[in-house]
């Protein structure tokens, strides 16, 4: 309960829980605040439901939360809507994606830190190596290597030889799981690599991990039970302060143009040219980007704020 | 062997290690695809496979793949991938119309101008605040700047570029979007301006054009700041911390007993060896940035190598595009994080020695 109390202490770190803890009440409360329509079904994006007189139509985006969808003859999209169900596919997206760099990495930098010599030498050159890879480089490259291979499969039909058997192909790996998600899973590990890494490296001879040895417990007992749990903190407070830099980064993708299926950021691009407004006003169309805005810039620093808190809780010789 | 030549070498060699780990990886996943796919990185210069019919492409891809044995293991494709690499020969792309390196390098000198403007503002100025804030901890400019830094690292870099394009460009009309105005780019590629380094900025002047100059200025000031912002408080939080810690360590007491006015016991001592640890948080995001320098290229059309993405979300894209990308993008990192290194080394003997004995 001391611990808890010692949490609670720094108004940052309450600022920090009750944004994450407000993200994932929007994430859950989703179909009371923002109904599904008659369908029942959900869409990304939503007309919105009756505008004057019932039509959703209009050349410019209308008050309170309607952005114009570009190319469909002034149709309005349903910003409230894409806010709240955006939250479900933020979490998601930004959760798998820190939860499973940080396995990667911690597993990365413990093996290497544990076995030394040439495993070590290999592992963290590997790291090293994957830190000079720009990550847009990455997932343009991942994503249109599945698209790639997909036209080609689907061509298979016209092949006539030396097609290699779908079995062995990109897709038949990774067509399950989304091709953005995988980059920036394969390019974002190295940060935990080498902290836990350093981390290993500081308790390796403790007395505890050598009695551990001498009782004869075997290398996968010492990593996985007494190393990784004993150096695991700081990897825990940086995957959650990188919860919210994936959120942002995956709504940047969107923005630019490359599908990384980031609702908040597909819903900014499409009503990007109402950002500026008329020009007596040039915050007219506010509500076509500041909610969203708003949204991502707190999700990050939500997230932000609780990793730093937890630094905090964990390594209370900092503070 | 003096200990800077050394570990000159010691980088240099591992330089090439590096870029054979990440190739092999980049080719491995390649090697998931079908083959159709590998084969394309072999299409010979002035293809356009719009012109052929599908039997005729398919005709051509097997005997590219009988002429390079892309039926054979691993180790001896990526040989034959990474031989044509090394003779500069980066395939042929039908969706650019063009050989993939040359398309490269003759994008290189637009990113290379923004990205060398915003290191510019963003390395003194970030290291300037950090340590000024750092040496008054807790002060009123420390809070101030702990504040600014916070928000500029939290603003997502593609809302700041659109906010500051509304107040500045439509609101305002100071700094306009592109590289250039329509007459001077008109001028710029015409026949009499010569193009010495492909940087705007210095071609104007080499050519006698400071109006060129000028006005490449003018479209820069945006874009650099959107880079710059974040990196700045990224910096300059590292910079902040590391004089914080330095500032607890006994030889700043001893000088300070020694009478050192703070000022000079700052600047002269705690900040180059604060130095350190700033420049190599800097280098590990050297890949980060180079992330947002695209994002920012793309947001203010300056058609930099970030074109290259664009186009391949626009047309069918191709292998040797996607793979020259990728490996371009890597080496670009690498000598950068070269320089930044030997930068560190030349300023704090301790990196010298630590390399050596690593």
């Amino acid at each position: 309960m001391k611990r808890g109390s010692r949490f609670l202490k720094h108004w940052q770190n309450i600022l920090g829980l009750g944004l994450v803890a407000f993200f994932f009440f929007l994430a859950i409360a989703a179909p009371y605040l923002a109904p599904l329509g008659e369908s029942k079904e959900y869409e990304s994006f939503r007309l919105v439901p009756g505008l004057k007189g019932g039509l959703p139509f209009s050349p410019r985006p209308e008050a309170p939360l309607g952005t114009v969808a570009v190319g469909i003859g002034g149709r309005q999209l349903d910003v409230f809507y894409t806010l709240v169900w955006g939250t479900r596919s933020a979490l998601r997206f930004g959760l798998s994606a820190a939860c499973f760099t940080a396995i990667i990495g911690i597993l990365v930098g413990a093996i290497s830190g544990f076995a030394g010599g040439w495993v070590k030498g290999v592992m963290m050159r590997t790291t090293d190596a994957f830190l000079a890879f720009p990550i847009i480089a990455g997932v343009v490259f991942f994503l249109q290597l599945t698209n790639l291979s997909n036209a080609y499969l689907a061509n298979q039909g016209t092949a006539i030889s030396g097609g290699s058997p779908p079995l062995n192909s990109f897709v038949g790996l990774f067509g399950k799981i989304d091709p953005v998600l995988l980059a920036l899973i394969l390019f974002s590990w190295m940060p935990y690599a080498r902290l836990t890494y350093a981390q290993v490296l500081n308790i390796r001879q403790a007395e505890f991990v050598q009695a551990s040895r001498i009782l004869g417990a075997g290398s996968g007992r010492i990593i996985f039970r007494h190393l990784i749990p004993n150096s695991i903190a700081p990897a825990i407070v940086m995957a959650a302060s990188q919860v919210g830099g994936m959120v942002l980064l995956q709504a940047t993708l969107s923005f630019i143009g490359i599908p990384a299926g980031s609702e908040w950021g597909e819903i900014l691009a499409i009503g990007r040219r109402w950002i500026i407004g008329p020009l007596n006003n040039p915050l007219g169309y506010w509500w076509v980007f500041f909610p969203i805005t708003l949204a991502l810039v707190l999700f990050g620093i939500g997230w932000n704020l609780l990793g730093d808190g937890l630094n905090d809780w964990l390594n209370p010789r900092l503070s | 062997m003096p200990p800077l030549l050394r570990f000159l070498i010691y980088r240099l060699i591992s330089l090439p290690i590096t870029l054979f780990i990440i190739t092999i990886v980049l080719y491995g996943f390649v090697m998931l695809t079908p083959v159709e796919v590998r084969a394309s990185l072999y299409f010979p210069e002035g293809l356009n496979t719009d012109l052929l019919s599908d039997e005729e492409l398919q005709r051509y891809t097997n005997m590219i793949i009988k002429k390079y044995n892309l039926d054979d293991p691993f180790p001896v494709q990526y040989a034959t991938w990474a031989a044509n690499l090394l003779r500069g020969n980066w395939g042929w792309s039908p969706m650019l119309g063009q050989d993939v390196l040359p398309a490269l390098l003759r994008r290189t000198p637009v990113s290379a101008e923004l990205a060398l403007y915003s290191m510019l503002v963003f390395i003194p100025l970030g290291l300037l605040s950090g340590v000024n804030a750092g040496s008054k901890k807790d002060s009123r400019t420390d809070l101030r700047f702990r504040f600014v830094a916070f928000i500029g690292v939290s603003i997502p870099t593609f809302i700041l570029a659109l906010v500051l394009m509304s107040v500045f460009y439509v609101g305002l009309h100071w700094f306009p979007p592109e590289r250039l105005g329509f007459h001077s780019s008109q001028l710029v590629q015409s026949e009499a301006f010569h193009r010495y380094t492909g940087l705007l900025t210095l071609d104007g002047l080499l050519n006698g054009q400071p109006m060129i100059t000028l006005e490449a200025l003018q479209h820069l000031v945006l874009p650099v700041l959107t880079v710059s912002l974040g990196y700045w408080g990224l910096l300059g939080r590292v910079a902040r911390s590391a004089v914080i810690e330095e500032q607890l360590k006994e030889y700043v007491t001893a000088a300070r007993a020694r009478g050192i006015k703070d000022r000079s016991l700052v600047w002269k001592h705690i900040f180059r060896n604060a130095l350190t640890p700033a420049l190599t948080s800097s280098m590990l995001s050297v890949a980060a940035l180079f992330t947002s320098i695209f994002v920012v290229e793309i947001i203010f059309s300056f058609r930099g190598v970030s074109s290259l993405i664009v186009a391949s979300f626009t047309y069918t894209p191709d292998a040797p595009t996607l793979l020259g990308f990728a490996v371009y993008s890597v080496i670009v990192v690498l000598l950068l994080m070269l320089v930044l290194d030997l930068l560190m080394a030349l300023l704090d003997p301790r990196v010298r020695e630590q390399v050596i004995s690593a």
